[in-house]
């Protein structure tokens, strides 16, 4: 598909220290987003390489590392935010630490939970660009996003994508090349330069600020505590939900439908029959 | 209106969630968009106890034993 965008390590001229300088300069661009919003997909396009995409949560559970023009690409498992929470976060922490560029990939559908992370990523003080997918899936629920006013709010660029139907990629370009520093939080600015002043990054002060044992340890300085973490999180979710009514509005009698449709997905009465007709019609399908 | 907890509360219910568990889980909950104070539907009471609560599109399932640490007043 794009393979021409993968340094071809085998025909390079560069001996191995060199190629190892070159790799080592070029800018790192991270694939962050919640469990399942389609990450590995974009991954796949700007690689032009194939890994494990499926339609459940947890898919991808190392680091994908792909070369892409002059960036390096990483693709990181699903999180709901940044922290050393678990195994996943821990993982995709230290990538998204050390990263230059982030590509943050948010659900249309599910904007109130992922944007909590997106917020988290602009407050690191990471340049981020916002790649807003599934907005087929909002179009067929009649639920309407104002992605410029979503900008506006984020101080961040965002765009309309459709991972799957494979919208949206043309503008990937533009999204990494103009990936910039958000608005943050303005209550965070002092408690932030405390810590960044003992010579630790905007990102990793943030973290430690909400209680990241594990990064203060690194960094030799005192973790916040858990009361700081519950304040700047309860914060960051106001923003959060300030912002979706701000930029989502919704035709709830489609948005029902498709409630009504889980919720029998998940009844043993109804969920099974729903579940054998899926398996009869994938099978008949792939006849 | 009374208080209850989660695991009590019957499929198709309205709850204002009073109480989340300290420390990660409540932070946990915070990321996802639940907070003491947030309105949530019991959408369904899975066999074991589990119960799926909903909060406007997105369908959260919480385990039976940490349900019974989390209090609602009944709406």
């Amino acid at each position: 598909m794009k393979s021409d965008n993968i340094l071809n390590i085998n025909n390079s001229k560069l001996n191995e220290q060199e190629l190892q300088q070159a790799v080592e300069t070029k800018e790192k661009i991270v694939l962050v987003g919640n469990p399942n919003v389609g990450k590995s997909l974009f991954f796949n396009y700007l690689s032009g390489m194939y890994v494990d995409v499926s339609n459940f949560p947890g898919t991808t559970v190392s680091l994908s590392k792909c070369t892409y023009k002059n960036f390096e690409v990483y693709d990181t498992p699903g999180i709901y935010g940044v922290s050393s929470f678990n195994e996943e976060e821990q993982v995709a922490r230290d990538m998204i630490i050390e990263s230059d560029r982030i590509l943050n990939v948010v659900n249309s559908l599910h904007l109130e939970r992922d944007l909590f992370l997106t917020l988290q990523l602009i407050d690191m003080g990471k340049k981020v660009s916002v790649l807003l997918n599934f907005t087929d899936q909002v179009e067929k629920q009649n639920i309407k996003i104002d992605s410029g006013k979503l900008s506006e709010i984020l101080g961040v660029n965002v765009y309309e994508t459709s991972a799957v139907k494979e919208t949206g990629f043309e503008k990937l370009d533009e999204a990494i090349n103009e990936a910039q520093v958000g608005k943050q939080a303005l209550d965070l600015h002092f408690m932030l330069q405390q810590v960044m002043d003992k010579n630790v990054s905007q990102a990793e002060a943030m973290l430690i600020l909400e209680g990241d044992d594990f990064v203060a340890k690194r960094n030799e300085v005192e973790t916040g505590t858990p009361e700081h973490r519950e304040n700047i999180y309860i914060g960051r979710r106001n923003r959060v939900n300030e912002a979706v009514d701000t930029v989502e509005h919704e035709d709830t009698k489609k948005g029902e439908v498709f409630n009504l449709i889980g919720r029998l997905a998940l009844n043993p009465l109804s969920g099974i029959p729903i579940s054998g007709s899926n398996t009869c019609s994938t099978l008949l399908f792939h006849r | 209106m009374a208080n209850s907890t989660l695991d009590r509360s019957v499929k198709g219910a309205s709850v204002v969630v009073l109480t989340l568990p300290e420390g990660d889980l409540k932070s946990q909950f915070i990321r996802i968009g639940i907070t003491e104070g947030s309105h949530v539907k019991i959408s369904q009471r899975l066999p074991g106890g589990t119960i799926i609560l909903q909060k406007n599109r997105q369908e959260i399932a919480v385990g039976s034993d940490l349900a019974r640490k989390i209090k609602v007043i009944l709406q």
